[in-house]
């Protein structure tokens, strides 16, 4: 039959549509009246006749609706089957269409492979890290409260378990609250001594986050009281590895810092909790002994139901306004800070990733403009063949049709391509970004995918659509008679249109991303404070049973005496804080000598360094007044410490902090300031820190305590010789979280250069597509204004003069394009402007810079055409055509 | 003919496509065929027919054309396609095969 369909079509005959109930009714009539005819001719009467040949037929009625049902599917399915056929055709004929002009379509794909992988690309990261939900239960009512600085908005941090203890009995929005601290003892007893993490966490921890036992027990209020003994909730991995998932592992003991705990509680497979409360083991929070200035404890509370957040933080507000009046030595000036959990976790990356997302919608919109612009130009290259179609029968309608049907098989080979690019790029993404990923990966999921698919759609319409209806020809007598060099001039406006977008898109971005490299630049260029390179870390925790204030400070010195002795190693220090590892230790002084006593927020602040005297020299912290320890700074002498510029001017302005006499915590003489040294931007390189103090490690002995060795060669390669050296010393004591300090340092950047990486690398591919947009329009009009340009230089005018007009027709696109491009990114700066460092929004020079790089870009896009119209010979153009 | 429709209906369609053989006619003249080669034997009403005739059109076995009678009336004519002439041998086949088989059991035991 699909002969007889194909010969139907082509001659546009009787169309399979509904129908013909008199048809069926003829021919049966036909039939029945034959019959009768032949019984009269046999000689009986008409009325038997007929009578006759209707019983012989049988139920006419039924076998007519019997006819009718099955001529209806006979039409339904002749329609599909025709409409099948003309999209295979179409496509059919696209994909012909396509490999006849391999340049366009290469170009054309390679654009929607760019547009279409970017934007997918920047999903599957908003998709993974913002979009997913959370993993921890109630997580929409979980939120974090903590305590800040009046004066200082931002984030809440952390608080004193008095605090916490008051807000649970004042506040009235919350159905329960934790608190925990967290801390990394020795794990003894089970297997190899190992540093475990451990929270201590209060009752209220497991009704905020639903923590249910798979085995015994939960932490109850009593656990909490001062006094209680020492308990432990393992995490269900912990019970299975170290616990041997032995049933009756509830009532043991293990040893944690060699002091006994018993276990009480496995918690079930699937409970996690966030950030750095998922710990192995949770070890009941009792005896605090910091009080209420001792800020170093996290709260998580749960919603009541129906309670928003702003109503939660006005609850709390008016209860810390309370407690400052109440106790106001340790809490003026601080005020509490509801947070939603999901702002805990990932909140700073919200903004950049939108950011990113609107870039690659911008690299998107620039891509259907040029995909745009390239159809055009092919439409009216394609006038006449298009011309013929209709002159053959085609319908306008049709031509539309088998034009998008272009457009679809590429955004469709472009999704391909783009979802392709995609899931590599995600891979990257995923070493280069952030520590959140580690947790909340990109991810390419269905979503994700019909995201994709989605733009691919939407692409298609808005690249595809307008140049559809613009080639298909209006008037095709008038195209066939015209001879292909005549471009409407509407066409040609609107694609110069297109090349001005694009330009003015790719500048926008462009500005942007060239603000965040040289705010990048900028960070790069702060200096530290130390010498980041060739230095090794690792942390190791002396447990109180095992080792007293003394005795810890012998075992740090011939540690270090030993490390020292071995070859490749420069210097060793022991410190009870590494700069740059995300760790702080922040103190207020309350007392200074001859000076009143500070009280709240109006205390100093500094990071406690409780450090050996060569910590200065293996860092590179440079003296600037005064002197460094030394080993005459004994336990039972002088008690002294040293501050950094920072803490000395914030403290004491201009005068000599040498001699002054503060209070530090755990020693009741004051201490003596005998040196200044360096500041180091211990939080980061873009963010303010608040200042050193520096403490000797043997006037404040200090049990937890971290190595540090710079070495003349790769510093992680020294690990192994540190570990053996400090087993020797003590087959109980783990080296543990050994890192570089250069790693510490660039995870601080992670985030940022992230954020620029993709940027540089939109801002590239706009550039590429702008200037690929431009080209195609420039070297078009070019191919069609010959014949102008072949009578021009027949009249004499200069091959110079024909390459200055292309060239200046390019130049003032491209110039529309920056001026326009400028504003944007005048406009799009100020919403960037937070992500940014010590840049002014208003970076005008910068602007400048940008736009008229691009005109020059855009400039050298246009030689290649202008060469090509001076190399016109107008003999040759003028006598063809 | 409620009941033995469904092997009728096979039946019915081969002894269309083995009539319209002949050549194109009309609905009329296959019934007649039909009735006078099988010497009336098989008790059809002729209007069962038409759905046949429909049916072996939806599958593309038979094309259809208005045309005029011997009798000077508009009636519908039938004809084989080259895809029901494959049909019908294949049918054909097919029913002698069964012929066979049914016999081959049926004889009386040598």
């Amino acid at each position: 039959m699909p002969r007889i369909a194909g010969i139907r079509r082509l001659f546009r005959l009787r169309l399979p549509g509904r129908v013909n109930l008199t048809e069926i009714d003829d021919e049966l009539r036909f039939h029945i009246e034959t019959r009768a005819d032949e019984l009269i001719a046999g000689g009986m009467t008409a009325t038997d006749a007929r009578a006759t040949a209707l019983r012989e037929f049988g139920n006419v009625a039924a076998y007519r609706d019997d006819v009718a049902t099955i001529d209806h599917q006979y039409a339904r399915e002749q329609r599909m089957r025709l409409f099948i056929e003309s999209v295979t055709d179409d496509l059919r004929y696209a994909w012909f269409a396509l490999r006849a002009h391999p340049g366009f379509s290469l170009l054309a794909v390679f654009t929607l492979v760019m547009g279409i992988g970017a934007t997918t690309s920047v999903f599957s990261v908003v998709r993974g890290v913002l979009l997913r939900p959370l993993p921890y239960a109630n997580a929409d009512r979980v939120v974090h409260v903590g305590e800040r600085d009046i004066a200082r908005p931002g984030r809440g941090g952390n608080t004193s378990f008095d605090n916490f203890t008051d807000w649970q009995k004042m506040s009235s929005s919350f159905v329960a609250m934790g608190l925990f601290n967290t801390w990394q003892p020795t794990l003894t007893g089970r297997g190899q001594a190992a540093r475990v993490e451990v929270a201590g966490v209060t009752a209220g921890i497991f009704d905020v986050f639903d923590a249910r036992p798979f085995l015994g027990r939960r932490f109850v209020a009593s656990d909490n009281a001062n006094g209680a003994a020492a308990v432990v909730v393992v995490s269900y991995d912990f019970w299975r590895t170290r616990l041997g998932a032995d049933s009756g592992a509830i009532g043991q003991k293990i040893l944690i810092n060699f002091a006994p705990a018993e276990v009480v509680g496995v918690l079930r497979p699937d409970f996690s909790a966030p950030g750095s409360l998922n710990r192995p083991i949770w070890f009941n929070f009792s005896d605090d002994t910091d009080g209420r200035a001792g800020r170093s404890k996290a709260a998580y509370a749960l919603l009541k139901p129906g309670v928003t957040v702003d109503q939660a933080q006005d609850d709390m507000q008016r209860v810390s306004a309370q407690l400052a009046e109440q106790y106001p030595k340790e809490n003026k000036g601080s005020t509490a800070v509801v947070a939603p959990l999901s702002d805990r976790l990932i909140g700073d990356l919200r903004r950049p990733l939108y950011m990113m997302l609107a870039a690659s919608f911008l690299v998107l919109l620039i891509a259907c403009a040029n995909l745009s612009n390239l159809l055009l130009t092919r439409g009216v290259a394609r006038g006449r063949e298009l011309a013929v179609r209709v002159a053959l029968g085609a319908g306008r309608a049709r031509i539309v049709r088998q034009l998008l049907t272009e457009s679809v098989l590429l955004a469709a080979i472009g999704c391909v391509g783009g979802v392709i690019v995609a899931s590599v790029a995600t891979g990257q993404l995923l070493r280069l970004g952030p520590p959140v990923f580690a947790t909340r990966p990109p991810s390419m999921d269905l979503t994700v995918l019909a995201g994709a698919v989605a733009v691919a759609v939407c692409t298609t319409l808005l690249f595809g659509l307008v140049p559809a209806f613009r080639s298909a020809p209006r008037d095709p007598p008038a195209t066939l008679r015209a001879s292909s060099r005549a471009g409407g001039g509407q066409t040609a406006r609107l694609r110069t249109g297109l090349a001005v977008a694009q330009l003015s898109l790719a500048v926008v971005l462009l500005s942007v991303s060239t603000m965040v490299i040289s705010s990048f630049a900028r960070v790069l260029r702060v200096e530290p404070g130390i010498r980041g390179d060739h230095l090794l870390t690792a942390s190791m925790n002396l447990p109180r049973a095992r080792y007293d204030s003394s005795k810890s400070t012998v075992f740090y010195q011939r540690v270090a005496e030993r490390v020292r002795g071995l070859p490749g190693v420069e210097d060793v220090a022991f410190t009870s804080l590494i700069a740059f590892s995300g760790d702080y230790d922040r103190i207020g002084i309350a007392r200074i000598a001859g000076e009143p006593e500070h009280s709240g927020s109006d205390a100093p602040e500094g990071d406690r360094y409780i450090v050996t005297p060569s910590y200065f020299e293996t860092m590179g912290v440079r003296l600037v007044k005064g002197r460094l320890f030394t080993d005459d700074d004994r336990y039972d002498g002088a008690v002294v410490c040293l501050v950094d510029e920072v803490f000395a001017r914030r403290t004491w302005g201009n005068a000599d902090p040498i001699g002054k006499q503060m209070q530090l915590p755990m020693r009741t003489e004051f201490a003596t300031i005998v040196g200044v040294v360096t500041h180091v931007k211990t939080y980061g390189l873009e963010v303010e820190s608040p200042g050193q103090i520096y403490m000797s490690n043997v006037q404040y002995p200090w049990r937890w305590t971290s190595i540090v060795v710079r070495t003349t060669g790769d510093p992680m390669a020294f690990l192994p010789t540190l570990t053996r050296v400090v087993q020797e010393l003590d087959p109980d004591q783990p080296v543990s979280t050994p890192a570089t300090m250069e790693t510490m340092m660039g995870d601080l950047l992670r985030a940022r250069q992230f954020t620029l990486t993709l940027l540089a690398t939109f801002a590239g591919v706009a550039i590429a597509l702008a200037v690929i947009g431009l080209y195609g329009v420039i070297a078009y009009g070019v191919s069609q204004r010959r014949r102008e340009f072949s009578i021009r230089l027949a009249l004499g005018a200069q091959r110079i003069q024909i390459a200055r007009m292309v060239v200046g027709e390019g130049g003032r696109i491209a110039l529309i394009g920056a001026v326009l491009g400028a504003a944007g990114a005048f406009g799009a700066s100020k919403l960037v402007s937070t992500l940014l460092f010590e840049v002014s929004a208003r970076d005008v020079m910068l602007l400048t810079l940008v736009s008229a790089g691009l005109v020059a870009v855009a400039m050298l896009a246009c030689v290649m055409p202008a060469r090509r119209a001076t190399a016109v010979q107008p003999a040759d153009v003028l006598r063809g055509d | 003919m409620p009941g033995s429709i469904d092997l009728l209906q096979g039946t019915l369609d081969l002894l269309v496509l083995r009539t319209l053989a002949w050549g194109p006619m009309h609905g009329y003249s296959v019934a007649r065929l039909i009735k006078e080669r099988s010497d009336g034997v098989f008790l059809i009403e002729e209007g069962a027919l038409y759905p046949a005739l429909h049916r072996l059109e939806r599958k593309g076995w038979v094309e259809s054309e208005w045309g005029v009678s011997e009798n000077n009336r508009k009636a519908k004519f039938y004809q084989l396609t080259t895809s029901g002439r494959g049909a019908m041998r294949t049918e054909l086949a097919g029913w002698n095969r069964y012929i066979k088989a049914v016999a081959g059991v049926l004889q009386p035991a040598a």
